[in-house]
């Protein structure tokens, strides 16, 4: 059922919206020659089977009603509410505050880039819950904000506070993910490994989701679960290894697992593998250092792998006998 | 290239023409013209074309009209290009562009030269048309274009290099085209079809560095797939997981081909409407034909990846098989994995299951292993064609070999039976049946194990697994008590394989065979030169035992003693079983000097193992060898400072020999001092709250009164303590004091209090014993048999064994399991430890089995020696008197029957006993 025709107490929405809807019975609103509250934004709204676009301003929030201001044919402004649910999307343009977060370099820079994301937030609070407003995106960046900063458990509130919302938010993954990584911070594995889910990613954010397997793995790692902890720190190596830099840290992530379980083949592999993919990486000369301390275990396996590959070559050697007899 | 039409906007160029040829008639140029452009303007390009020619036919020589001409040439030009003369449209442009090199759009008229060309598939007169424009007008922006095209038509020729270079040079010249992409892709294409697949890829890297265009993300993907394919094929399996994971999945890469087609074709209305207005004629020509291009390949493209069956999963199984075939587990765990989650294909999951339970293999996971083994089987086993192509049975024998490496033997000889019913002709036979006796040897059953072992080395006597079957074979033998028989199999084991890794414990095997067959002289020469050869073996220290026994057993004490000495605190277990057995050679050797030694020893071990469980019992051993050196007071001053060390360890035991130990260190005399000695400590133990000792202290006083008030002490003990605060001998001792004195259930408690409590007590044997002799005076037969069981299996003590084989015995026969029971009954029978009591009892019960079994004769045998040779015992007598005289009368032998029960009636103290009323009842009815 369509709420507009319930709710719709200003005169001239249909107008507004070329007329597709019909004639209201509400007392007509005053009219003004300038338009109220912050915008404009352009707002799809529902209408019937159908929707409709116009620009619009925002006014204020009354619980479920949203109200705006818009031009009428005549050139006027009027303002009228509207029920939320027939709000299909809001286009509010992407604030340059959000684009500077992640560049901040400094601490100066973090403090005036979390300030400029207090006042969106505050301006778009009331309407949070729309399609399009982005005042989630605004909380989620300045969680990532903390989080570069070191207030895990500020960050952790600010994401929680996303994922705690009844409505869909399409925030709710990255801050979910976000708020297992806070965790994971603060030593919370179970906590961190509640929030990081690999299937809730979207299929094409391959950066999220190596978030996600690489905090997998530290959480399952530090609770000495090594073989789930391999499991997830290679899923990006094997799956998306060009994306983030994935291959060369889940590679050096990996190595103390596998020195925990003693496998000293897959130890000697992965650093191999390092040596030739990623010869002056940092990873790999830090995996190097980290070695050193099991000189022994990965001599004995050097001597078996050159000893394989002996018995390889003696084994080829004789198949290629047999095939020139 | 695109042959639809394009480029209608000529309109506006042509206003010029119409002043020039304003004064036309009918046929005059202005005619031609003005008809010619309303053709073009309606798209009828061919009537256009007509007209320009008209025009150019009849005019085109005409002095005055010769500037207008180049844009008639032009218009003419782009109709015959739109109709699709391509011939005619080329030979219009050349001709346009040699007469009005200058005119405005010569630029494109030479471009169109190469495009009509392209259109004619004629590419290498196009490549030279292109060539031809680049050179006349290098800074025209179809240089571009053209450049590209060139590369474009060598790709179409086949001419790979050429075109690699072609592109390359293009995307060097023009660094910031739109084109870069494309033309990056088409060198990668072009460098693949040269079998360069390195530089190939290296040019799809160069484009991910540059950010990809939406529109060749697909086209890159499908060509790294490509790259992937082949190095796979070739075994490049490092540059095929370059490629791989290059590769974007099916979704990810449908949306994006969706959205490109959306895209364009978006585009391409976008050019339509402005070309419908006039705008920008020339750029949109251009835009066209590329959208165009670029349209028909994204469809094509899209239309191609969704008919894709599995694709996601197929290039995850390729990865996985690349990270297997070098070795990389758990990568290709990871990626077999995620096969397994998204396939669809039953026979994609197959591939991935399959291959998954080999990494599992390898990487020894059996755990998981039998799960993917089982989750295959379970899916697939019924797949006539993969149990055909060895699939099935491959996943099933990989399954029973990791139950093997589990040492779940039992599973593994249910799997392995079940494999060779199913699959007679498995390509693993040998391994198959080789495993199958190794799991029946595993489990005991080593009759069915040395059968199977003995026909495995005579079937597959060149078999791989040869010196694995040479190996095991006689440890079965070994372990089933074929001593005889496994010791020349160790022995040319080891001869045979010297360099295995089981020849030092074949040799080993070779030497306890010997122990056994009592050949100690050999078996002491053998371990020696074993323990020479394997200095750091594993059983190092359990052979020096052996030794020790088997150089003590021929009189070589001073040798034994060296060897069991030499048994250090590193042999842990054997270090205390070595200083037990050393303790009978010094008392053989029995002088002053050895019981110091002893002494020193025992003394040396408490203090080596202060928390073992065992001190209690060296403190015994050195105590005992000090009482031998007359060393009295030292020995009782030791013992009591042990027990006040010790004695409050709950767990522990052995305080029995101590106690009564000290009493005979007292001395006949010093007892009533050993009574105080006792009392005293334990008034000190209660006051310091150390109850278990007191409560030891306290079973030493009991002890230590005549048997008769012993009865009302254990009770008194037991109300002062509670059960928390005893000690395991205590708990039995109060135990076995209820049930002798007919309080069963609370003796029981104890008992059970003890089993839970203590499981690993040496009185666990005690109390199964005591538990079967107290369920077996109940009545209750099923209780008494599972505690007289575990009762003969534990009991290490003798005197106890025979209890225990009596009770065991004796319960069987109540069972009616008669020829069970006769073992037991023979064992204590012909034991010399046995009690006398117990002996017209085993006959009376030998008797009765067989009786039960209808065998008269052995029945009487067993009665006669009864009353032959223990008439002391005259219930038993009496007895077996009866039971005879009713064997002989089964067996019809009257007198014989009448003599038995005659002899009975007149004995003088049997003649009296209530039983003999029936010898006479029977005897009437005989006479």
């Amino acid at each position: 059922m369509n709420m507009t025709g319930r709710y719709i107490l200003a005169a001239g929405l249909g107008l507004m919206l070329g007329g597709a809807v019909s004639a209201q019975t509400q007392p007509a609103a005053k009219s003004a020659d300038k338009p109220r509250g912050i915008g404009p934004y352009a707002m799809t709204v529902r209408q019937g089977e159908k929707t409709a676009r116009t620009q619009v301003w925002l006014l204020r929030r009354a619980r479920d009603m949203v109200w705006i201001s818009r031009k009428t044919q005549t050139g006027s402004f009027i303002d009228m509410g509207m029920h939320q649910d027939d709000v299909v999307n809001l286009e509010i343009p992407r604030p340059s505050v959000f684009d500077a977060v992640m560049q901040a370099a400094n601490d100066s820079a973090r403090r005036a880039a979390q300030r400029a994301l207090h006042a969106v937030q505050k301006q778009f609070e009331p309407y949070r819950d729309l399609p399009g407003v982005i005042y989630d995106e605004a909380l989620f960046l300045e969680g990532r904000l903390l989080e570069q900063l070191g207030r895990w458990d500020e960050a952790l509130k600010l994401y929680t506070d996303i994922i705690s919302q009844k409505y869909e938010s399409p925030m709710a993954a990255s801050a979910r993910v976000h708020a297992g990584l806070c965790l994971l911070q603060k030593k919370d594995f179970e906590g961190a490994l509640a929030h990081l889910d690999k299937n809730t990613i979207p299929p094409d954010d391959i950066d999220l989701l190596s978030e996600v397997c690489f905090g997998r793995g530290t959480a399952l790692q530090a609770l000495e679960k090594y073989d789930e902890a391999i499991m997830d720190y290679l899923y990006p190596v094997v799956f998306h290894p060009f994306v983030n830099s994935n291959e060369v840290r889940c590679l050096k992530a990996v190595v103390p697992c596998y020195v925990a379980r003693k496998d000293w083949d897959a130890v000697f592999k992965t650093f191999y593998a390092l040596r030739k993919d990623y010869p002056d990486a940092a990873e790999t000369q830090e995996t190097r250092t980290y070695l050193e301390a099991y000189t022994n275990e990965l001599g004995r396996e050097l001597d078996f792998q050159i000893e394989l590959k002996d018995e390889e070559l003696e084994e080829d050697e004789e198949e290629g006998n047999d095939d020139e007899a | 290239m695109s042959k639809k039409s394009f480029l209608s906007g000529l309109l506006i160029l042509c206003i010029l023409l119409a002043a020039v040829l304003s004064n036309a008639q009918d046929d005059s140029p202005n005619t031609l013209y003005r008809e010619g452009m309303g053709f073009f303007a309606e798209g009828n390009f061919e009537m256009a074309a007509e007209r320009f020619s008209d025009l150019i036919s009849r005019f085109g020589n005409e002095e005055e009209f010769q500037q207008a001409m180049a844009t008639v040439f032009y218009a003419l030009g782009c109709s015959q290009y739109n109709i699709g003369q391509y011939e005619e449209c080329a030979g219009t442009f050349e001709k346009f562009a040699n007469v009005y090199p200058n005119a405005k759009f010569v630029d494109e008229g030479l471009f169109r030269i190469g495009s009509a060309y392209f259109a004619l598939e004629n590419y290498e007169k196009a490549i030279e048309a292109f060539q031809n424009m680049m050179e006349k007008m290098p800074q025209s922006s179809y240089a571009e274009d053209s450049f590209y095209q060139i590369g474009v038509c060598h790709m179409l020729l086949g001419d790979f290099k050429e075109a690699a270079e072609s592109f390359l040079a293009f995307t060097q010249a023009f660094p910031n085209t739109a084109l870069y992409s494309q033309a990056t892709v088409l060198r990668a294409r072009a460098l693949f079809e040269l079998d360069e697949w390195e530089q190939s890829l290296d040019a799809l890297r160069d484009l991910e560095g540059r950010g990809r265009s939406f529109e060749h993300i697909t086209i890159a993907n499908f060509l790294a797939r490509e790259i992937g394919d082949i190095a796979f094929d070739y075994t490049d399996y490092d540059l095929a997981l370059d490629a791989y994971r290059r590769v974007q999945t099916k979704e990810f890469l449908l949306r994006n081909q969706r959205r490109l087609v959306e895209g364009i074709q978006f585009n391409l209305e976008l050019i339509r409407r402005k070309r419908l207005a006039g705008q920008d004629v020339e750029g949109l020509f251009r835009q066209e034909q590329r959208l165009n291009a670029s349209l028909g390949e994204a469809q094509q493209m899209l239309a191609n990846l969704e008919q894709m069956p599995e694709y996601d999963a197929a290039l995850f199984h390729r990865i996985g098989r690349c990270f297997f075939n070098t070795d990389r587990f758990w990568e290709a765990r990871v990626a077999f994995t995620r096969v397994i989650e998204i396939a669809e294909e039953p026979m994609v999951r197959e591939a991935a299951l399959f291959d998954l339970a080999l990494v599992l293999n390898r990487q020894r996971y059996f755990d998981d292993l039998i799960a993917t083994c089982t989750r295959y089987l379970e899916e697939f086993e019924a797949d006539e064609k993969l149990v055909q192509n060895g699939r099935v049975p491959t996943m099933a024998y990989l399954r029973a070999e990791a139950y093997v490496n589990k040492e779940f033997f039992e599973e593994a000889e249910v799997e392995l039976r079940d494999i060779l019913k199913k699959y007679p002709n498995h390509n693993q036979l040998s391994r198959i049946e080789f495993y199958l006796a190794l799991s029946l040897a595993m489990q005991e059953k080593f009759d069915e194990a040395i059968q199977r072992f003995e026909t495995w080395l005579k079937q597959y006597p060149d078999d791989i697994m040869v010196p694995e079957a040479e190996y095991w074979y006689p440890i079965s033998l070994y372990y089933s008590g074929q001593h005889a028989k496994a010791m020349p199999r160790f022995r040319e084991y080891a001869a045979k394989y010297p360099m295995s890794v089981y020849t030092p414990e074949a040799l080993y095997r070779e030497a306890m065979c010997l122990y056994s067959l009592e050949q100690f002289k050999e078996c002491a020469m053998l371990l020696g030169s074993w323990m020479e050869r394997f200095p750091d073996h594993y059983f190092r220290w359990e052979a020096k035992v052996t030794r020790g026994g088997a150089l003590a057993a021929i009189g070589e004490l001073e040798r034994a003693r060296a060897e069991y000495l030499g048994v250090t605190k590193e042999a842990k277990a054997f270090y205390y079983m070595a200083l037990t057995d050393c303790a009978k050679v010094f008392k053989a050797i029995a002088t002053k000097e050895a019981y110091e030694e002893m002494a020193k020893v025992f003394m040396q071990y408490i203090n080596d193992e202060p928390d073992s469980g065992n001190v209690i019992d060296a403190a015994y051993q050195a105590g005992w060898a000090l009482r031998q050196t007359g060393e009295t007071d030292k020995a009782q001053r030791f013992y009591w400072t042990i027990l006040s060390r010790h004695g409050n360890t709950r767990g522990w035991e052995g305080f029995t020999p101590v106690f009564k130990d000290m009493m005979r260190l007292y001395g006949p005399e010093g007892q009533d001092r050993f009574r105080a000695d006792l009392e005293q400590k334990y008034s000190e133990a209660l006051q310091n709250r150390r109850l278990t000792l007191g409560a030891r202290l306290k079973m030493a006083i009991i002890l230590s009164r005549p048997p008769e008030e012993q009865g009302a002490e254990i009770q008194k003990l037991a109300d002062t303590f509670t059960v928390q605060h005893l000690g395991p001998e205590e708990i039995g001792f109060v135990g076995q004091y209820f049930l002798n004195a007919g309080q069963t259930e609370k003796g029981m408690t104890y008992l059970n209090t003890l089993l839970t409590e203590f499981p690993k007590s040496a009185y666990v044997a005690v109390a199964h014993v005591r538990m079967a002799e107290a369920a077996y005076l109940a009545g209750d037969l099923e209780k008494a048999l599972e505690y007289a069981t575990l009762g003969v299996a534990e009991a290490f003590d003798p005197a106890l064994y025979i209890d225990a084989q009596m009770v065991h015995s004796e319960t069987l026969r109540a069972l009616g399991k008669y020829e069970e029971a006769i073992p037991g009954y023979t064992e204590v029978l012909a034991n010399r430890m046995s009690p006398k009591a117990y002996k017209p009892l085993c006959l009376l019960g030998l008797g009765d089995c067989h009786a039960a079994m209808d065998r008269p004769e052995k029945a009487i045998a067993f009665y006669q020696r009864i009353y032959v040779l223990y008439r002391a015992y005259t219930d038993a007598v009496v007895q077996a008197y009866l039971r005879s005289g009713e064997q002989f009368e089964k067996l019809k032998d009257r007198q014989a029957a009448i003599n038995t029960y005659t002899e009975l009636i007149n004995d003088e103290k049997l003649g009296a006993v209530p039983e003999a009323a029936a010898a006479k009842e029977r005897l009437a009815k005989l006479q």
